[in-house]
């Protein structure tokens, strides 16, 4: 009798476990809470060591940068109230506004910036964001990432309290949006010095001065930020939520269905469910910065691809929008030139695509001529090549195979896929080990300099060993040289580099990735950048 | 006992080491870096490991890690959590793996004890029918596919059960995963003890205990199920196994913050402090689970213990 004595107390106490109490407070529901789901967890908050989006987004919630992105991505003020530029451009200065706390009461002064950018370029700290004090031409600054000058060498300085200055090498077209982005927000040297073992590591080991405050801080699930009423614009925010919920979900169709429960506010879709939820109220398509593209391996050891007629061949036949609109379905775009779309603005105010032009076609009877020619140049007649793509996310298996049958039909080459995961992707690639590559770029900035500087032979890896002499004396010219002072010649300068890269078929870039999400019709306020951060700082809910 | 029960226990510490020793040398092997930023320099990622150490050779890595280990120290994490203390991090999401898969274990073995003694008991009869059905099913089908299908037809369609884990109502959230999880051992269980039953109740001593006028139900808990539960602890071990990987999946459906969605993440970014920690806890559940296993068949069945001793 004793075991089926056991057996039935185990059963009841599964059973009280299993239907136990609880209020079944499902968090959508509240009027003054929404409910966000992120696709990869948070990795820190410490905004001087992050590198993922996720990671972004939270820290700019709660904390700040001297400018933030209005809608169309233009820079405005946040943590300075003003800033001036040097004739030249080689001298910023901000003014920090007046009356900003921090979370615990000090007042947020320039000292704050001037410790944080040096803390992101400490070669102990050994930020992997540290490049991008280098990338905006801060002075001294990649000098004293290798230890060869002092951190306080670097032309950062605190004027005053409410003063920070930043001394360039060279000017810069894109440092005032730069500003909004988290490597850029201050630090506050005694707090982090109080904190250091433990540094943002929790709610309290952190300290805030942007929208909202973190509040609740549950490790793989929920992360919760609250409205701070102590922001210096706080009085603007009074219609923004009072709570922004970000919740973890790794499963893109349980977090959908969440969804339609109307447990969640917006979800972003995995591929493989927009055809089921493309007629949802809430679906939404937007465009990202990140442009995909095949790099080649300028240094294969057949020598077939230092052949232009057979990269030319290559190229022309690709039908880029079947990829982008049968094939991938997300909203996706059919590049049409290296440099993504609604991504980067020129001095005039135009889009860069707009003035850079179409510069990819898709001509089966020019790629088969320049093929030919390439037979004749090389003395080969059949063509070979393996093609590397990442497994991790299921957009560039679809595309390889597309890539794989438009070469089979249109050229004849036999091209043989290889399938591996993302990490080792790039590491064959970076020791060159491969033929042709698919491979994305994600731009940190909204300038096109992000995308050429790949293929400057000083920078290393992903462009397959890229040689291009007038090039890169075109982009020293406009980047540090005679046209680095002039935007509008700056700006010539690269749409003529990219098209000197895509007239050699440097890379044969492929779509611009396009995402979808299903957000709830009465949820407004989500900005979406396509370089930088996406803002949830002033999400609302309409009635 | 005590000598047997010591014995084992050594065997388990030595195997312990000799997994630690493994893993760390398969992620030494795993392609790729904890530091994939396409932006970083060579330069950038020489001082990157050389802040975490991972420039030094292999050997005196290991030794260092084991040193650590031994002081409770697990490193810390490079990608999941920066620079956070890995003995920290798992923490929480073991202890809601550790729940999940306990309740999904105990309700399985429940369930299948009840469903294969009804079997055997009604040999050949539709309960028999139905219970092989049952069994079936449960081993045929994957658990994340119980995991989908609760999700959409419980959770979404009736909304009896919440599809995502919500930290404000974790008992609720757990049915369903625990169902899930639930669906292998129950299957295996009752399958083995419906073939275990069928045995010893044919057996001579049985007939001999109800020629001796005992009645039914003590014969079935005292002499039959005791005898059938040998075999059936013996498939413990490999229904653990196959919860431990089936719950990676499940948590991830039904988005529970455990130790297996953080294990698949960390082998993802290279995050090798965090992979050999979760790993090592998995290895170190089952090993545990072997021992509670293997005391057991010695409390059950003395004639085990005196062999082995014997030996």
């Amino acid at each position: 009798m004793k075991l089926k004595r056991t057996v039935s107390v185990l059963l009841a106490g599964l059973l009280i476990v299993g239907c136990g109490s609880g209020d079944g407070g499902e968090s959508g529901d509240a009027g003054d809470s929404v409910v966000v789901t992120i696709e990869s967890d948070l990795n820190t908050m410490d905004h001087h060591v992050a590198t993922d989006g996720t990671s972004f987004i939270m820290q700019s919630m709660c904390i700040g940068g001297l400018a933030a992105l209005d809608k169309e991505g233009q820079p405005i003020y946040d943590l300075a109230e003003n800033w001036e530029v040097s004739e030249d451009g080689t001298v910023y200065t901000f003014y920090i506004r007046d009356g900003v706390n921090w979370s615990n009461g000090t007042p947020l002064t320039a000292h704050d910036f001037v410790y944080g950018w040096r803390r992101l370029n400490d070669p102990e700290l050994a930020s992997e964001y540290a490049f991008i004090l280098e990338t905006i031409g801060v002075k001294n600054a990649a000098a004293a990432h290798k230890g060869e000058v002092p951190l306080e060498d670097m032309g950062v300085e605190a004027v005053d309290d409410k003063t920070f200055v930043v001394t360039l090498d060279q000017p810069c077209g894109f440092l005032l949006p730069l500003m909004s982005f988290p490597s850029f927000f201050p630090l506050n040297q005694e707090f982090f010095e109080a904190h250091e073992a433990t540094y943002a590591q929790s709610i309290d080991d952190l300290l805030y001065c942007g929208p909202y405050t973190f509040t609740k801080w549950e490790e793989n699930t929920e992360y919760t930020f609250t409205k701070n009423p102590e922001y210096w614009d706080a009085a603007n925010c009074t219609d923004d939520m009072d709570e922004v919920v970000f919740r973890f979900v790794s499963e893109s169709q349980s977090a959908a269905l969440a969804y339609q429960q109307g447990d969640i506010d917006a979800v972003k879709l995995s591929g493989d469910l927009v055809d089921q939820y493309k007629d949802d109220p809430g679906f939404t398509q937007r465009l990202e910065g990140f442009a995909w593209r095949v790099s080649i391996n300028h240094q294969q050891e057949s020598g077939i691809f230092d052949n232009l007629n057979f990269r030319k061949a290559l190229t022309l036949s690709i039908d880029r929008d079947v990829i982008a609109n049968d094939v991938l379905k997300d909203g996706s775009v059919a590049a049409v030139g290296f440099i993504p779309m609604e991504f980067a603005f020129g001095p005039d105010g135009t889009d860069y695509r707009e003035t850079a032009g179409d510069l990819l076609t898709f001509d089966v009877e020019a790629a088969q001529a320049a093929l030919e020619e390439a037979k004749k140049e090389l003395g080969v007649d059949n063509f070979s090549v393996t093609l590397l793509y990442e497994t991790d996310s299921e957009a560039p298996g679809k595309v390889a195979i597309n890539l794989q049958s438009m070469w089979k039909e249109n050229l004849g080459i036999e091209v043989t896929l290889l399938p591996k995961t993302k990490k080792e992707r790039l590491q064959l690639m970076n020791n060159l080990d491969y033929d042709l590559g698919l491979t994305r770029w994600g731009p940190d900035y909204a300038d096109p300099q992000t995308y050429l500087d790949l293929y400057k032979s000083d920078i290393s890896g992903y462009n397959g060993a890229y040689f291009n002499d007038e090039f890169n004396a075109l982009m020293n010219k406009a980047e540090t040289g005679e046209d680095s002072t002039d935007l509008e010649k700056r700006w010539a300068d690269m749409v003529e580099a990219e098209r000197m890269l895509l007239d050699d078929v440097a890379m044969i870039p492929v779509f611009q990735m396009g995402s979808a999400m299903l957000i709830n019709p009465n949820i407004t306020g989500i900005e979406f950048h396509s370089a930088g951060v996406d803002s949830y700082r002033h999400i609302k809910r309409e009635n | 006992m005590s000598k047997y029960v010591l014995k084992r226990v050594l065997i388990s510490i030595l195997t312990l080491l000799a997994i630690l020793f493994v893993l760390f040398l398969m992620l030494d092997y795993m392609p790729g870096s904890p530091f994939n930023d396409e932006k970083l320099t060579a330069a950038q990622k020489a001082l990157l490991y050389a802040k975490y150490g991972l420039d030094q050779p292999f050997f005196i890595r290991f030794g260092k890690y084991v040193g650590a280990v031994l002081r409770g120290d697990l490193g810390f994490s490079y990608v999941l959590n920066k620079n956070k203390a890995v003995a920290d991090m798992i923490k929480g999401p073991l202890v809601v793996s550790l729940k999940v898969g306990a309740m999904g274990m105990l309700l399985g073995t429940a369930l299948g004890l009840l469903l294969g003694i009804a079997a055997a008991l009604k040999h050949n009869t539709w309960v028999d029918t139905l219970c092989s059905v049952v069994s079936i099913l449960g081993v045929s089908v994957p658990s994340y596919v119980f995991a989908l299908l609760l999700a959409y037809f419980v959770g979404f369609k009736l909304g009896w059960i919440p599809i995502l884990y919500s930290s404000k109502n974790v008992l609720r959230s757990f049915i369903g995963p625990m169902l899930a999880l639930a669906m292998s051992p129950m299957a295996s269980v009752s399958r083995f003890t419906r073939s275990e039953m069928i045995d010893v109740l044919g057996s001579d001593y049985i007939q001999l205990v109800e020629s001796k006028g005992v009645r039914q139900n003590n014969v079935i808990l005292k002499h039959a199920l005791r005898n059938t539960l040998i075999p059936i602890i013996t498939i413990m071990g490999p229904i653990l196994v196959n919860l431990l990987t089936g719950s990676m999946v499940v948590e991830k459906v039904f988005g529970v913050p455990g130790i297996g969605t953080m294990m698949v993440t960390a082998i993802q970014s290279n995050d090798y402090n965090v992979t050999i920690a979760c790993a090592f806890v998995y290895s170190a559940m089952y090993i545990v689970m072997m021992l509670i296993i293997d005391i057991l068949y010695g409390i059950i069945d003395p004639r085990i213990r005196v062999a082995k001793e014997g030996s």
